[in-house]
């Protein structure tokens, strides 16, 4: 179920472009709100300079650096600084279903793409991106991630060990983990990380269909015999329904956003519907 | 039938790769998915199972059913003996009385036929036809229904067919052969005697010999001829080659009763030529026998001033000439019971005054007020009485043939049977409709088992 295409293609970068400009509007309507929910707006303390980036904010070079220095230099603010994302990209191994994965690295692309443009800076596996002309680097980044890695708990486990926790976490999965493997953003959270927790699932997960005797094999490994008849189909959704609102009662408890929607959803309806309607 | 066609062979393979996709389609599914998270917890609950799905094995028992119903209907059975034979079928005509040139059909269809197995249809008894193979009647007939009920009988079948004479029909049917290797000549197909004249037709050939009648015309045409003889005597023998045929006089036995007893009556009973000794069939002046024309039957009555109404539509008057048929003359006049026909009736000022002749109900008695007889011009009574007789026997002993032939003639086609250059294909056979074949009820029932096995499949569990 490796994608083959390339992801992000210039009709991905295009649904960027027209989800900043649909962001903005909404801002404008809404206020402050997808990434600094819960934080007090408006910081703007000087924290020091960055050497000049091809597509930085002209606006913000220091010119009397360059004087004295000749050459460019961006001035950073406190808030810029704050607004730095962590982006967890699931890996395991049942993510290679039906586009999980695609929809999850897009998603965590697309959110990486506005901090950027917000002038923010993101970190995905350990590499951290600042201003918008090194979008391409997180786009590598994303593109070789592929559902080969280990379990999601594993990644979790390294940022909750980190003396200094993200600022703000996106965790893009599908949420099919047992609870325990979660116990690292409850510890993250507790420390003042701001976690979203959006939870791919492919159509089939949702609503599985009737096949007779089947035998299920998971790509992380195992098989079952089963008889998908009505009664077992029954049985399934209410036992994925209790899974999904445990994980939803876990985010209220402890703060985070928790958005679940299917493989199939546009980056539009998520980040316009689903996100933005989960932070207001 | 043969489920030999293609189509139904087809259709026979399909029944097993139905059985066989059956069964593929019911051993458990392999299906991919992420994570069995889940799934255990739904298999806590609910016991791995491999039932098989009932629903599954009604549409295969359907589809089946449907198969092999469109199978037996493409073998195109026809229940009730349609069937055609197997291996050759051959035709016989038959060429009536000695059947000549049997033995030649019996050696040139062997020959043909080879080892294959034959059947052999004919409509008369042929002696040595069953050494060719089973042997099945048809119907006589002429040669175009014999023709047909060989076409029915043998769908499919190569046939040969022995003719007196090619026809359209039978050249489309198979190969058709002659029925006799040397031509026939002086076959008598017709002995007919009008009065004293003796009319006989024949084939090409030389004049058969009669005896009891001296010849008195030749003609010959179309390569048949016409000979007219008289007759000199009360029976005729005609010998031809094979033939032996005897004309008899036949003679119409009349009785005469006690009203039947002037000389104008003995006159009139000798016009009709009865045949002396002859049981009678009819009965004249008799007042108790049937069928019977009785004169006499009325009672006087004052018939002045009357006029004679005739039914003349009736066949009593048939060919009379009316103007001078007076049934009144007599003056007497009839009773009729109910359930008589009155055929003549006196009239007088516009009402009835009495019936002058009455025909029973059964019609076989004719009953006259007078004696016309008697009274009318003999010529008249004469044609009267030839009607009267014909009225109730049905048939006017001016119209009997005065002679019988017995025995049977062979027809003109039987008669003029000869050589001629075989024509047809022996391989070219046409497959004939099946009067009798049940295909399009059995391809009926199939496609209603089709319809059936879509709606269950429609409404079947939906397949990933």
């Amino acid at each position: 179920m490796a994608e083959t295409a390339d992801i992000f293609d210039a009709a991905f970068l295009r649904q960027l472009q027209a989800l900043d400009g649909a962001l903005l509007r909404l801002r404008g309507q809404a206020g402050e709100g997808l990434a600094r929910h819960g934080r007090a707006a408006g910081q703007h303390e000087f924290r020091g300079h960055r050497p000049y980036a091809p597509g930085d904010d002209l606006r913000r070079l220091d010119w009397n650096a360059y004087g004295r220095l000749g050459r460019f230099f961006l001035r950073e603010f406190e808030r810029e600084r704050l607004e730095h994302l962590t982006l967890v990209a699931d890996t395991s191994a049942s993510m290679a279903v039906a586009g999980k994965h695609g929809l999850a690295r897009r998603a965590c692309a697309a959110a990486g793409y506005l901090t950027l443009r917000g002038g923010g800076s993101v970190t995905h596996q350990g590499i951290t991106v600042e201003g918008q002309a090194r979008f391409a680097r997180l786009l590598d980044s994303l593109r070789v991630a592929g559902p080969e890695g280990g379990p999601l708990a594993g990644q979790l486990a390294d940022l909750a060990s980190r003396p200094r926790p993200p600022a703000d976490l996106l965790v893009a999965t599908d949420g099919l983990e047992e609870p325990a493997a979660l116990a690292p953003l409850a510890a993250l959270a507790q420390r003042r990380c701001n976690v979203t927790l959006l939870c791919v699932l492919a159509p089939d997960e949702l609503n599985p269909a009737a096949a007779g005797a089947a035998t299920l094999r998971a790509l992380e490994g195992g098989e079952l015999a089963l008889n998908l008849d009505d009664a077992t189909l029954a049985a399934y959704g209410a036992e994925l329904q209790r899974h999904l609102d445990g994980l939803r009662a876990l985010g209220e408890r402890h703060g985070w956003i928790v958005v679940i929607t299917p493989s199939d959803t546009s980056l539009r309806d998520l980040f316009l519907r689903d996100l933005a309607g989960a932070s207001a | 039938m043969t489920l030999l066609s293609p189509l139904g062979l087809l259709l026979l393979l399909a029944l097993p790769v139905l059985v066989w996709l059956a069964l593929r389609a019911q051993r458990p599914r392999t299906l991919v998915v992420g994570t069995l998270l889940i799934w255990r917890r739904v298999a806590a609950v609910v016991p791995p199972q491999r039932e098989k799905s009932r629903r599954l094995d009604l549409l295969l028992y359907v589809l089946l059913a449907a198969c092999a119903l469109a199978a037996l209907g493409a073998a195109r059975p026809a229940p009730g003996g349609a069937d055609g034979p197997a291996g050759l079928a051959i035709f016989v005509e038959s060429l009536g009385a000695g059947e000549p040139g049997l033995d030649s059909v019996l050696a040139r269809a062997a020959e043909l036929a080879g080892n294959t197995p034959a059947r052999v249809y004919a409509a008369a008894p042929l002696p040595g036809l069953e050494t060719l193979g089973p042997v099945q009647r048809i119907v006589p007939g002429p040669i175009e229904a014999e023709l047909a009920q060989f076409e029915t009988a043998t769908p499919g079948a190569p046939r040969l067919l022995f003719l007196a004479a090619p026809t359209p029909q039978a050249l489309r049917l198979g190969r058709v052969l002659p029925r006799l290797e040397t031509p026939r000549a002086g076959v008598v197909f017709e002995a007919r005697a009008e009065g004293e004249t003796l009319l006989l037709r024949q084939s090409d050939g030389p004049a058969p010999a009669v005896s009891g009648a001296s010849l008195s015309g030749v003609n010959t045409a179309g390569g048949e001829q016409s000979r007219e003889y008289r007759i000199t005597a009360g029976s005729v023998r005609v010998t031809a080659p094979g033939q032996d045929i005897t004309l008899a006089r036949r003679g119409a036995g009349i009785g005469v009763g006690p009203d039947w007893n002037t000389d104008r009556h003995a006159a009139l009973l000798a016009a009709l030529r009865p045949e002396p000794g002859a049981t009678p069939g009819v009965w004249l002046g008799s007042r108790d026998r049937e069928p019977a024309v009785r004169v006499n039957q009325g009672s006087a009555a004052d018939l002045s001033g009357t006029q004679c109404r005739l039914d003349w539509r009736h066949p009593l008057f048939a060919e009379l000439p009316l103007a001078g048929l007076d049934l009144a003359a007599g003056g007497r006049v009839l009773e009729p019971a109910p359930s008589e026909r009155v055929l003549a009736r006196a009239w007088r000022d516009g009402q009835p005054a009495g019936a002058l002749a009455v025909l029973s109900a059964d019609g076989r008695v004719l009953r006259f007020a007078g004696d016309p007889f008697a009274e009318l011009g003999l010529a008249l009574a004469v044609l009267l009485l030839d009607n009267a007789v014909g009225v109730v026997t049905g048939t006017r002993p001016s119209q009997r043939q005065s002679f019988a032939v017995q025995g049977d003639l062979p027809s003109r086609r039987q008669a003029l049977a000869g050589p001629f250059e075989p024509e047809g294909e022996l391989s070219g056979v046409t497959t004939p409709a099946e009067p009798r074949s049940t295909a399009h009820w059995l391809l009926a029932l199939a496609a209603l088992g089709a319809l059936a096995a879509a709606q269950i499949s429609a409404s079947g569990p939906r397949q990933p």
